[in-house]
């Protein structure tokens, strides 16, 4: 293949050339020196600066930011367009990696008040905007200065103006309406949350490639100067669409917007304005050939007073859809176009308890309008599996609805007493109140949303156990209508609030459990008090708020108690146990004690499936792997059986663990990995859940000295890193540095040590490591200042007498030897021995396994082969032949063979002995 | 002020094109790159100046193509071509300032990148028959097309004053900072050098090419991942694959050749293959540099 010519190598560079042609560039590339010198020439010098958050443009006013730029935290890509109101260009976010539209405006400075205070309005405004989310309004992402400018990142929509789309062709009046009612969905929605547009017009309603509407260019208007660089292209001035108190400077609301709709409905439908210059006197005359409800609608809207008009945008774009259709829009509308009144739709259901309404119930939550609204919520966001996201997340959608429909009709067939069809009913109520918030959300997906939505819906609870256990729990609620409505709501937010937990943003599942608690007091109705109080314990307990999580369920028992909740005490018993100080895990056995005796009065099974999977926890990290087996067996046959997958496999992934902690290393990989592979398919790849398993992936690896794969792994977490916790890409760092010891690279295992200590400072084991790995290098005495820090944070964490502190002994043990207390040592580590068989019963648990290595090592500097040869013995009674720690334990016994086998793993020989336990 | 739409077509007529299957299209494309150009660049180039520019730049595409083309690209290459009053000026204000920071990442002196520049100028503006703007035809952004075109000019040059006798492939290696210091001196005193060297060249044997590129990329000149998967126009996980497995393999093969090689025992051959690994790069520029 000969050179491709400059411009198809410019092309290619930019990632414009695509397929088969792309691939032969790339395969050019390999085999040209002097392409690829360019390409890589190219490469290094497109990227952003390395100065974070830099503004490398222009700040002075009129200079045109350039490809490559960086305008806060967006690479700009194209700065070729313009509109009305600024420099309209496409820009790439590094920060969540998604395309986006970066407007820049330089507000009015012939405005009065200044510029400062225009600025600042103009934020303001944007800000508000940002606020709503809706499938027909250009979605503000992001809101920032540069310099004079104001700076606006939106939604980037692969389209053409409507005044554009207008001119393509001639259009069915059909057509035309279809697009304009979805502009004015926009409208409604932005009204809806208090936002004017101010300038309504073809040029600030953009058409995409599907042919849908958004609504763009918000509260703009007033200001912008109008002059700003360039002027739009075919902008035919805008006083032309406004309403008569907008031309006369006075007061303007929603109505006004619905002025200025109308005008170019008008001229869309009969290619004229209906008004000459600023005169608005004359009332418009309608075409003969305009239908007459048409005729009558644009009337109405273009009134030269606002009270004349529509009250509001929804009675005018009922008016504008052919009759069959209108009572469907009424219900998408109510359903989708107001955000703010999240819920109504389905407190206004649940008063109505007729058969026959089951599918206009369901309909009102998940239909295939609102399929819709989700699919293309969720590819608005950018993110590159969005559309995976949403098939998974739809199944799951599509499953608990039908079986919600199946529930609901058998509660109509069933002969039950109508107080137990009520219970039934409620608790199906609640069911489809979880589906409905989810949908809610799904609706306003930002990046965050499509990365958990899988997951989200992976939880949400069958409906069908309503028709059994849970329905008989239900209390019985209060008699006024007024309190039972306020009640449902509370009980939806709470809902809420458990979906957004689920999604992974516990911080607004904080904010929203927060906000019910507030709601639920005021009910006077102690049962829901005592359920929102329960909501806030685990984002709490994930925020490491432990303290105040304990403190969140004592407020609720008093609640659950007042109302004889029993059902609440009992999962306040259960989160006790999730809750446990590390360093009092015996007052946990209590907790479970009084769970399981009232799981036996009242049989629940979800919720003895959480206490399974919190005990199983529990056990594991108490090191009783067997309860934790056997614990966690338990509850992932129930999530199982019930579809909820994502539990499910964070039950598996407990087992998995457990194996580990065992001894048993190729167990536990061999659980893992398919582990990954399911995990990557609920949940996605860069889920933190999904990441949190290549991490122990990595590190079972490492026990079985399988370094160069868990450093490949550890380099995978690596790239998703920002999604880990500080603790996690703790832990990552930590297994890295792990990973060099073993290969006796430990000024790296030390750089990897102290970058762990950098993302979690508190945390004892990385500190634990860095004394070995100091020890290691001779730097005897900071191993030891490193070692007395670690011991006394496990002390801390863990308790004086606890398997940890143990481990941290042998260190100690080694520490000695190194100093050439030999007989310090012997003691020290054969205590250490001692108290670990007290706390960890697999005899294999790596933590044993490592303590004999290290018994027998000074059991030799201390003369005595025989009591070192024994304890070798255990270990390769205890551990897979080919083990690493097999062949350590030969390289004790002086047999050639142990050091072969460690040459074969490239392992250093590690004569210093190591720790790989926990 | 507005023209009537078929002037376009006309012109397009008159320099010998033909308006193809949908006239209108093709009206309307030309108006919006004109529209485009005439909004980014505040000069003042008649419909005829572009529209002539246009039909002579561009090949007998079908609209869609005519659509996407670059008007603000196409406005000022045209605007210099016709010898505009401002318009070189502009756009070297433009473009020269970014071009001169690419070619500093060519492992160039500032010389050098005046030295190009200034060659780049003459091409450009001397003469407007033959100037290089008649070779770009809005495919894709000026300013990525005139990297493009530089660097290649800046590697004709270098290749002139490297001298004529030049004909080994150059690998941009050639131009690396010299390995010679300390590396080799250590290998040597290891014993091992022809034994390595020869191991580690038959390990590089076994990458195939693309490998050896990316190895070369982000260890010899010192590449990161992004900038890797900007070359080949892959996602950075990609890329991150591709080295990583690349270099997993070198060091595997190299260990196991010089293993058998040397016949070394444990920690001898850890002690030096510790060292291979933390000098990878550099013996990756040893071994590619012509000795």
């Amino acid at each position: 293949m000969e050179c491709p010519d400059p411009e198809e190598l410019a092309r290619f560079a930019d990632g414009l050339v695509t397929g088969e042609a792309r691939e032969a560039l790339r395969a050019h590339a390999d085999g040209c020196a002097s392409c690829r010198e360019v390409l890589v020439t190219l490469a290094r010098s497109s990227g952003p600066p390395t100065e974070a958050g830099a503004l490398a443009v222009p700040t002075g006013d009129g200079e045109r930011p350039r490809r490559g730029d960086l305008i806060g935290r967006y690479v700009v890509l194209d700065a070729r367009g313009a509109g009305g109101m600024g420099l309209v260009m496409s820009a790439h976010d590094n920060q969540l990696d998604r395309n986006v539209a970066l407007k820049l405006v330089r507000p009015d400075l012939e405005e009065k008040g200044g510029a400062e205070k225009t600025r600042a309005r103009l934020l303001r405004e944007a800000q508000l905007m940002a606020r709503v989310r809706h499938p027909n309004v250009v979605t503000i992402y992001d809101v920032g200065t540069l310099g004079e400018r104001v700076f606006i990142a939106m939604e980037l929509i692969d389209g053409v103006t409507l005044r554009a789309w207008l001119r393509e062709r001639r259009r069915s009046e059909r057509e035309i309406c279809a697009v304009f009612v979805q502009a004015g969905r926009g409208l409604a929605a932005a009204h809806a949350a208090g936002v004017v547009h101010r300038d309504f017009k073809p040029d600030n309603v953009l058409i995409d490639v599907k042919g849908d509407a958004h609504v763009m260019d918000f509260g703009l208007a007033w200001s912008v100067a109008v002059n700003d660089d360039v002027s739009a292209p075919g902008t035919e001035g805008t006083p032309a669409y406004m309403a008569p108190e907008q031309l006369r400077g006075g007061a303007i609301d929603a109505r006004t917007d619905q002025f200025a709709f109308c005008v170019a409905l008008y001229e869309a439908l009969t290619g004229q304005r209906p008004f000459q210059g600023t005169d608005r006197l004359k009332a418009p005359v309608m075409p003969p050939h305009l239908p007459q409800r048409l005729a009558l609608a644009l009337t109405r809207g273009l009134s030269a007073t606002g009270a004349d008009r529509f009250e509001s945008m929804e009675p005018l774009l009922e008016a504008l859809q052919p009759r069959s259709r209108a009572s469907w829009w009424l219900g998408l509308g109510a359903a989708a176009a107001v955000v703010a009144a999240a819920g109504a739709t389905f407190v206004l259901a649940r008063q109505e308890n007729d058969c026959a309404k089951a599918p206009r119930r369901l309909a009102q939550v998940w239909d295939a309008a609102r399929r819709d609204e989700v699919r293309r919520a969720f590819a608005a966001t950018g993110v590159t599996f969005a559309g995976p996201a949403f098939e998974s997340a739809a199944a799951a959608l599509d499953r608990r609805t039908g079986e919600w429909r199946a529930a609901f009709e058998r509660t109509c067939e069933s002969g039950a007493t109508e107080a137990l069809r009520s219970r039934q009913r409620a608790c199906l109520d609640a069911r489809l109140g979880e589906v409905d918030a989810l949908t809610q959300l799904f609706v306003r997906a930002d990046p965050s949303v499509v990365e958990h939505a899988a997951e989200a819906a992976a939880h949400l609870k069958s409906p069908a156990s309503c028709l059994t256990g849970d329905a008989l729990t239900t209390l019985p609620l209060p008699d006024e209508p007024g309190r039972r409505a306020a009640i449902a709501q509370v009980r939806l937010e709470l809902a809420k609030a458990e979906v957004l937990q689920h999604a992974g943003r516990t911080q607004a599942a904080l904010d929203a459990a927060r906000a019910a608690i507030t709601r639920a007091k005021q009910t006077k109705y102690p049962p829901v008090e005592a359920e929102a109080w329960l909501q806030v314990v685990e984002p709490l307990r994930d925020q490491g708020h432990a303290d105040e999580a304990r403190a969140a369920l004592d407020e609720a028992t008093v609640a659950a108690e007042a109302g004889r909740h029993f059902e609440a005490l009992l999962k306040i018993a259960v989160k006790h146990v999730r809750v446990v100080d590390s360093a009092h895990t015996d007052e946990a056995d209590g907790w479970i004690r009084r769970a399981e005796a009232s799981l036996e009065q009242t049989p629940n099974l979800e919720v003895k499936a959480e206490l399974d999977s919190v005990v199983a926890v529990l056990r594991l990290g108490q090191r009783r792997t067997g309860a934790a087996l056997e614990r966690s067996a338990a509850a992932r046959a129930f999530y199982e059986a019930e579809g909820r997958a994502a539990d499910a496999l964070g039950e598996r992934h407990i087992a998995a663990l457990a194996q580990r902690a065992r001894g048993n290393a190729t167990g536990a990989v061999a659980e893992l990995q398919p582990l990954l592979a399911d995990y990557e398919k609920v949940l996605g790849p860069t889920h933190p859940r999904t990441q949190h398993v290549l991490v122990h992936l990595a590190e079972a690896r490492l026990d079985l000295g399988d370094v160069p794969r868990a450093l490949e792994d550890l380099g995978d977490v690596r790239l998703a890193e920002a999604q880990l916790t500080p603790s996690w890409a703790a832990m990552r760092s930590r297994l890295e540095g792990d990973g060099r010891r073993m290969q006796g690279r430990l000024t790296e295992a030390e750089a990897a040590y102290r970058r762990a200590l950098e993302l979690a400072p508190t945390n004892p084991q990385p500190r634990l490591r860095l004394a070995a790995a100091l020890r290691e290098q001779g730097r005897l005495a900071d191993a030891a200042t490193e070692l007395e820090a670690a011991t006394t944070q496990l002390v801390k964490t863990h308790g004086a007498l606890s398997g940890p502190v143990a481990v941290a002994q042998l260190e100690r043990a080694q520490l000695e030897l190194a100093r050439g207390s030999v007989h310090e040592a012997d003691v020290l580590a054969g205590d250490a021995i001692t108290k670990l068989n007290v706390f960890i019963e697999d005899a294999a648990a790596p933590e044993h396994i490592e303590g004999l290595l290290t018994t027998s090592r000074i059991a030799l500097a201390a003369s005595d082969p025989a009591r070192a040869a024994v304890d070798a013995r255990v270990v390769l009674e205890r551990v897979p032949e080919r083990s690493v720690q097999a062949a350590r334990a030969k390289v004790r016994l002086g047999l050639p063979e142990g050091v072969a086998r460690l040459r074969e793993l490239g392992l250093f020989p590690l004569e210093q002995g190591t720790l790989s336990g926990r | 002020m507005k023209r009537r739409a078929s002037t376009w077509l006309s012109l397009w007529r008159e320099h010998g094109r033909r308006p193809g299957r949908d006239p209108d299209a093709l009206d309307a494309a030309l108006e919006a790159a004109y529209q485009e150009g005439a909004a980014a660049h505040p000069l003042e180039l008649t419909r005829e100046a572009f529209g002539a520019h246009v039909a002579r730049v561009t090949k007998p595409d079908d609209v869609d193509a005519l659509a996407a083309l670059s008007g603000e690209g196409l406005y000022i290459a045209a605007a210099c071509a016709a010898q505009l009053p401002g318009a070189s000026t502009r756009f070297e204000a433009q473009l020269f300032p970014q071009l001169a920071r690419t070619l500093k990442k060519m492992d160039a002196g500032s010389t050098f990148v005046d030295e190009v520049l200034q060659h780049l100028r003459v091409r450009l503006f001397a003469s407007p028959e033959k100037s290089l703007l008649l070779t770009y035809s809005g495919r894709g952004a000026l300013g990525a097309w005139l990297k493009v075109v530089a660097v290649r000019d800046a590697q004709r040059i270098r290749r002139k004053s490297a001298g004529t006798g030049d004909d080994a492939p150059d690998d941009g290696l050639a131009r690396l900072p010299s390995p010679a210091a300390d590396p080799e001196l250590m290998f040597l005193k290891l014993k091992h050098r022809q034994d390595f060297k020869a191991a580690f060249a038959e390990a590089m044997a076994t990458l195939d090419q693309r490998q050896r590129n990316v190895l070369q990329m982000s260890l010899v000149q010192g590449l990161s991942i992004d900038e890797v998967g900007r070359v080949y126009a892959v996602h950075r996980a990609t890329a991150a694959r591709w080295v990583s497995s690349a270099r997993e393999q070198l060091v595997k093969e190299t260990r196991q050749r010089l293993a058998s090689r040397l016949k070394l025992e444990g920690n001898e051959l850890d002690s030096l293959m510790g060292a291979v690994r933390s000098n990878l790069s550099v013996s990756l520029g040893a071994l590619e540099t012509p000795s």
